[in-house]
Formats: structure tokens, sequence, C-alpha cells
């Protein structure tokens, strides 16, 4: 940043002035002359107001517009408070004006009421044309952030705090800022701020929730093991009664009385057997006829209201229809309908055919709607087949198991036959006694038979709550993978944020380092040879004095404190400037360009002093803007510094008293009167 | 043609009727005999999704449900009063989006009715069909259809 120029109207005593700063590379000093109350700190205010819209006055801060602009304005006229700042920064030129309206309430109002907020515009031309951004304020802070400015834009009363007993915060701050912390605190914010939200999906994990169904799912297979067990138990008991049943019966067949009844009913139960698969075969057809034929019926309501609303589309001419569109359109250009009659633009005839057009449905519609028309009779015919064949095959299924119960009842009749049977059987056991035992074991076979179907329907049951379990899980694994892959990502984030931290703050050692060596050397050249100053590791500003082989901190004079807060001040802009001069590509600290606009920088120094810093100072910065008094001014200072002044200015301040007007400064090129203190 | 899949809602009572009892051979059999029963009940699920316990979403090709006249007619039917537009008749993705619509709605239905029970669902699902007759007298239908096929025909013959 160059400074140019800056221009002020009716900002404070200011009404419409201007200074033209030193540009010269030999001549870089702009030397503001007044006294005290004339106007210096309302000019460094002019330049934070401008870039900042903040201002520090120690008299009526509210008051911006010119007292003298307000009194000579009428009640509800408006003024309008303005300043603008023209400099170069980055091979491009800008211009910056902030201003402010204010409106006169009544006679008595030197205040004047903010009609809007100071807005700013900036402008810049880099060669290719005048460009305004939409985002002023943001180009001014990228240009000179606002913490920076503090380091460049200093009241020389205060600027001996850097050097006070407790000022590493200061020192490191002032560091920071010059290396450009701001990428750094937003890096690291967004950082911090990403690494909670992972965090906060890393607790919010189901971990416990998961472990707990993986258990139960365990514990339910168990159980769906403990019933297969059971059933394979039931059904090894059902073939062992079923081997002796059937061992009964083989014998039962070998007795001359029993052999016929038993024959009789081994036919019985084969009959009974192809009676149920007859059952079965008839149950697969009807589901066949319902794979095939089931929507039918169901679907009438649909087909028949579509078929109506077809039929009202054939009705009104719709479809089917040999008009087209195209077909319309060529009657209406050829000016002729098919009938012969003449069709001229907005007749009747003419908006008749014309309002055929659209009506006609398209070659693919008509064609849907006649397919449909031409399944009608299917649909009509297979609902009747439907109940047709499913009404039979159910009468079927109906006397099939009718047969099947008639034959069970032929079967209980041998049973029943064959107990009244007393006839000892050769081993001895009577036939009777022998039936009965069959039908125990039948029993025990039914018995078993039903409780083999309860454990199958349990273990339905188990596995169905086992897929549910399993979708659950599943649900909470896809949970644990995002659980997993947060804590990657807050990990990375975290790691990430101490990279960042940790090259920032070895960049900032380094920094340190520099301005050590910087300072040590403005110091040495301003300050008295035997003292030192330094930047310790702890980022304070100390001066030493060599005594003997020791180096004993010592207690500064405000001076020292002054020369060597200068000097600090000074080396970081020297370090920013060389910097941005190497074409540093950091991420954090490019440098760049800054001047030092220094308010009253020699008040608390001896002469001596005061002619080291003017020495000093001019070559650390690019460009320097002094404001001081006749008496800060005179002697050494003068001396050093006159040569190099490149623009010199005189505040000349009235304060109206003997005129009557109010009180205001004239900026002049030339000393027109003392500047005393 | 480009292959077009119609995303749908399938319930465990698409394995039930074609897994483990074998009453449809294919899903999408069942996919369209649901699409039925939900216009016929009135129940449609808009976006295609049940708010069933069993959220599994699968798909079909629409060439399947295409490969049979009557299942075709049925998507064209069914596109076409859910729109009241003609051109539904023939808008293979209206026909997509009502089948998925009208199934799951269906889907919905046929749980209540014959979804719950244990065992074979063949004679509920027939009990149901059956129950839906008494709506509509046979003959009624019958006359009605003939009716339209038959102005129609003649239409097409040029004899009105």
């Amino acid at each position: 940043m160059q400074l140019r120029r800056l221009s002020l109207e009716n900002f404070r005593q200011f009404r419409n002035e201007e200074i033209e700063f030193a540009t010269d590379d030999h001549a870089n000093v702009t030397v503001v002359h007044g006294s005290n109350g004339s106007g210096k700190t309302t000019l460094l205010n002019a330049f934070t107001w401008l870039l900042y819209e903040k201002v520090d006055f120690d008299t009526r801060p509210d008051r911006l517009a010119s007292e003298g602009a307000m009194a000579e304005a009428s009640p509800g006229d408006e003024v309008t408070v303005s300043v603008t700042l023209e400099f170069d920064h980055d091979g491009a030129s800008y211009r910056a004006t902030r201003s402010a309206v204010y409106e006169k309430r009544s006679a008595t109002d030197f205040d004047g009421q903010l009609v809007d907020d100071p807005s700013v515009v900036v402008e810049y031309d880099d060669g290719s044309g005048v460009t305004r951004p939409n985002n002023p304020e943001n180009v001014l802070s990228q240009i000179i952030p606002e913490r920076l400015s503090e380091l460049f834009f200093f009241d020389g009363e205060d600027i001996d705090e850097l050097a006070g007993i407790d000022n590493q915060d200061q020192i490191q701050e002032a560091i920071q800022n010059i290396m450009g912390l701001t990428i750094l605190e937003r890096a690291t914010r967004h950082l911090d701020a990403v690494a909670g939200r992972f965090e906060s999906q890393v607790q919010e994990s189901a971990s416990e929730e998961l472990r707990e169904l993986i258990a139960e799912k365990r514990s339910v297979e168990e159980e769906i093991e403990d019933f297969e067990r059971k059933k394979q138990d039931n059904e090894r008991a059902i073939e062992k009664v079923e081997e002796e049943i059937s061992d009964i019966e083989s014998k039962l067949a070998t007795f001359e009385d029993s052999a016929r009844l038993q024959e009789q009913r081994t036919a019985y139960q084969e009959d009974r057997q192809a009676l149920e698969e007859e059952v079965e075969s008839i149950n697969d057809e009807i589901r066949n006829e319902i794979a095939e034929n089931g929507f039918v019926p169901l679907a009438m309501p649909l087909i028949r209201e579509t078929a109506a609303d077809i039929d009202q589309l054939r009705e009104e001419g719709v479809i089917p229809s040999e008009l087209s569109d195209e077909f319309l359109n060529s009657l209406l250009e050829a000016g002729q309908c098919i009938c012969g009659r003449d069709l001229e633009a907005h007749s009747d005839p003419y908006q008749h055919v014309a309002s055929l057009r659209g009506q006609v449905a398209s070659d693919g519609v008509e064609q849907g709607a006649l397919r449909i028309v031409g399944h009608l009779q299917q649909f009509a015919d297979r609902r009747t087949g439907f109940f047709d064949e499913v009404d039979d095959l159910i009468e079927r299924r109906q006397e099939t198991h009718e047969q099947i119960t008639r034959l069970e009842e032929k079967i209980d009749d041998i049973s029943t036959e064959l107990q009244e049977l007393d006839t000892p059987s050769p081993d001895g056991v009577s036939i009777s006694e022998r039936e009965a035992q069959r039908e125990d074991k039948e029993e025990q076979k039914e018995e078993l038979v039903a409780k083999r179907g309860k454990f199958e329907e349990q273990i339905e049951t188990k596995q169905a709550e086992i897929d549910r379990l399993e979708t659950e899980i599943a649900a909470q694994r896809e949970e644990r993978a995002e659980t997993r892959l947060a804590q990657r990502r807050q990990r990375a984030a975290e790691h990430v944020g101490a990279q960042l931290t940790d090259s920032f703050e070895q960049l900032k050692d380094k920094v340190r380092e520099w301005s050590n060596k910087e300072v040590n050397e403005t110091f040495g050249e301003i300050a008295k040879k035997e003292l030192e100053a330094e930047i310790t590791e702890d980022f304070e500003l100390k001066i030493r004095q060599q005594v003997g082989d020791a180096q004993v901190e010592v207690d500064k004079s405000t001076g020292e404190r002054q020369i060597a807060s200068l000097a600090f001040v000074g080396s970081l802009v020297n370090i920013a400037r060389r910097r941005y001069e190497a074409g540093s590509d950091s991420e954090y600290f490019r440098g760049g360009i800054y001047p030092l606009v220094m308010d009253s920088p020699f008040g608390a120094l001896d002469k001596e002093h005061r002619r080291e810093v003017s020495r000093v100072l001019p070559t650390l910065a690019s460009q320097v803007v002094v404001f001081a008094t006749d008496s800060q001014w005179e002697g050494p200072v003068a001396d050093e510094m006159t040569a190099i002044a490149g623009k010199q200015y005189w505040l000349d301040f009235d304060d109206g008293e003997g005129s009557g007007d109010s009180p205001r400064t004239h900026i002049r090129v030339e000393q027109t009167s003392a500047a005393g203190d | 043609m480009p292959k077009i899949n119609i995303k749908y809602q399938q319930g465990e009572l698409y394995q039930k009727l074609v897994d483990e009892y074998e009453v449809f051979d294919h899903y999408y059999e069942v996919l369209v005999f649901l699409a039925v029963v939900g216009y016929r009940e009135d129940r449609v699920r808009r976006g295609g999704l049940t708010d069933g316990d069993d959220g599994k979403t699968s798909e079909a090709g629409l060439q399947n449900v295409y490969s049979r006249d009557l299942f075709h007619t049925v998507a064209a039917c069914l596109a076409f009063q859910d729109t009241g537009d003609p051109e539904a008749l023939v808008d293979r993705e209206e026909h997509k989006r009502v089948i998925a619509e009208y199934a799951a709605g269906g889907l919905e239905f046929a749980r209540e009715q014959f979804g719950q029970n244990a065992g074979d669902p063949t004679d509920a699902v027939v009990t149901y069909i059956k129950s839906r007759r008494e709506d509509e007298p046979d003959g009624d239908i019958e006359g009605e259809l003939k009716r339209i096929v038959e102005s129609f025909d003649d239409e097409m013959m040029g004899y009105e």
C-alpha cells in the first residue's frame, strides 16, 4: 500500500482539505506540522474512519460533521462528511471514499442527525479499467487488516507500551497479525467445528445398542437350535411310531383271521393317500388359476370404467378418427373444407374446423384405446372362466375331501372289527390287543405330528424375529460404518489443525528471530551502545545492558522503551516488505508494503534519540507519515528529515473565536504561522 | 427401447405368495395383482411406499408386465383412470408409476386381508376374490362390455 492522497470533506474541523503524500524513494517522508489541538489526531482518525469506520477522539467523539458546515446549514439541510484515500496497491490504483450524511434538525443543532449509515465505495484500476467491487469493506480489510493497522497507524505517545513489562501478548499479537493470523484462526476455527461435529457423531454411535442386538439375535438363534433339536427328536419319534405301526400291520397281515381286514385297510390307506395328493393337485390348479386370472375379476371395475370412458371418446369423435391436426391445418391453409365450404379466416366455419384441432387423439393414444377395446371381450370371458374354473375346482376338492372322510370311516371300521377279534395269535398276543396297540401308536403319532407342527410354527416365528434383528443390526452396522468414518475424519481434522498450528508456530518463531535481529540492529543504531534490545523466545521485548561478561536486563526509561518499540514496529514493516518483495508464496505470510503513519513519535525522546529515530525509521518503511509539533520537529529531527521530507504540510487552526466563526483547520503547504506546542 | 424398471415396495407377502406357497410364479404377477387390488379397494400409496415394517423395495421390468396382454391393458387403464388423460394410455412412465403406487396400496390391503394368517394363503385369496364377485352381476358386465365392443366394431366397419 502506497499512500497517494487523502481528501477530507466536512470531517471534524476540516472543511475541504487534502494531503498528497510523498512517494519518492529518496524522499519518502510526509510531515504534517501542527500544534496540539490543531487536528493531527483527527488526521490519524480520518484513516481509521475511512478504512474501518473507527474513530477515537478525546473530545466530542460523536461529532463527525464539521461544526462550521453544520452552522452554515439551515434546519433540514443535509451535510455530507467524507474521507477519500487514494493509494496504490499490488499494481493497481485505488480510490476509497467513505461518506456519511447528516441532517441539521434545528437552528441550534451542530451535531446533526445521521441520515444514512456511513458507507464506503472502493474503485480500483489495475490497467483494465475501473472496477467497483461489491464488497469494498472486505477489499480494504484484505489490503490492510484492522489489527495490522494498529501497528502502522499509531499514536507515538502510546508506542512505548510495547516495551512495557507485560508486553509479550502485544508483541506476539503484532507478529501474528503481520503474518496474517486470520487465515490460521479461520482454518483452526473451521477445523475445530468440523472435528466437533464428527466427534458428536461418534458419541451418538449406537455401538451399545448394536451389542445388545447381536446378543439378542444370538439368544434367538439358540432358541431356534433348541426347537430344531426338539423337532428332530420328534421326527425320529414319528418314524419310530410309524415303524411300530407298520410292524403291527405286517403281523396282522400274516394272521389268517386278520389278514383280509389288514389288506383292506392298506388298500383304503393307499386310496386315501391318492385322494390327498388329488387335493394337493386341485390346490395347484387353483393357484394356477389365481396366477393366471385372479386379477381379472378384481380388475373389472377398472376395465369397465375405462371402457366407458373410451366409449365416450368414441362418441365425441376423438377416436377412432381419420382427422389429424395436420389434415385440419391443410384444410385451413387451403381455405376450403372437405364439404366444399369456404374457410375464410375468422369466419364461423373456419373457427369450427380450427376448434377440432387438438381434440383428435394422437396415433399412439388411439392404438392404445383400441387395444383396450380389443381385450374387453377377453376380460369378460376370463372373468367368467375364472369363477367357473375355481368353483369347479373347489367343488372337486370338496368331493375329494368327502371321499377321504368316507375312507377314514372305513379304516376306523376295520380297526373296530379287528379289536373285536379275540383270536390269539401264534405269539400269544391277541389280534384285538395288537390292534389296540396299533391304535395307541396312531394316537401317539398324531400327537407327535401335532407337536411337530407347533415346533415348525415356533421356528418360523423365531426366524421372523431373526430377520427383524438382522435388519436392525445391518442398519446399526451401517451407522457404525458412518461412526468409524466420522472418527477417522475427526482425527484427520484434528491432525490437520495440529499441523497448521505447528507450522504457524514455527513460522512465527522464525519471524520472531528475524524481528529480533532487526530490532537489535535498529536499536543498536539508535540507542546507547552498551544497550541491546531483543525479542525473547517468550516474545518479550527486552532491553539488556552488557555488564562485564553478563547481560543484565535494565530498567528502561520511557524514551528507551519508545525506541525499542519503534524499532520493533519498524522491523515488522521491514520484514513484511522484504517478504513481499521476495514473492513469498507462504499460506500465512505473504508480506506487504505498509506505510508508517505516526502521530508525535518523538514525544519522550531526548534530542539525540530523536535524531537517530528520524534517521533510521524512514529506512525501514517504504513510506513514512509523521505528525509533529514544531518543538518535536525542530533541531535534530528537522536536520535528519527535511532532506527526505518529500511533502510538508502545516495545520492552520482557527478557533474562530475572533471572527465568531466555527473552529476550522486549513491544511497549507507553506508555513504561515508558528505551530506551537 | 430402453428398459424401464418399476421400483416397488416388496413386503413379506411377496415371498409368501411366490417362494413359500407358490400361489404365483413370479413377483411381477403379484405386483400387477396387488395393483389391481389397490385400485379395486381405492387404496393408493403416492410415491409407492407403504408404512409397513418390511420396507424392502425391489424392481421389476415393465417389459414383464407388457409380456401379458391383459397385464398391459391393466397398466394402461390404471394410468388413464389415475390421470384422466387419454395420453396416459400409452405413457410408459405413467404405467410404471401407477403400478408401483397402486400395488403399494394393494399390498397394505392384502396384508390386512390375507397376509396375517400363518399357513397356505391360497384359499384366503380365492375367498377374497369371490367376495368381490357379488358387487357386479355377471350379466351386467358382459352386456356392457359387449355393447362397447360392438359400438367400436360398427364404427370401424363404417356402419354409423
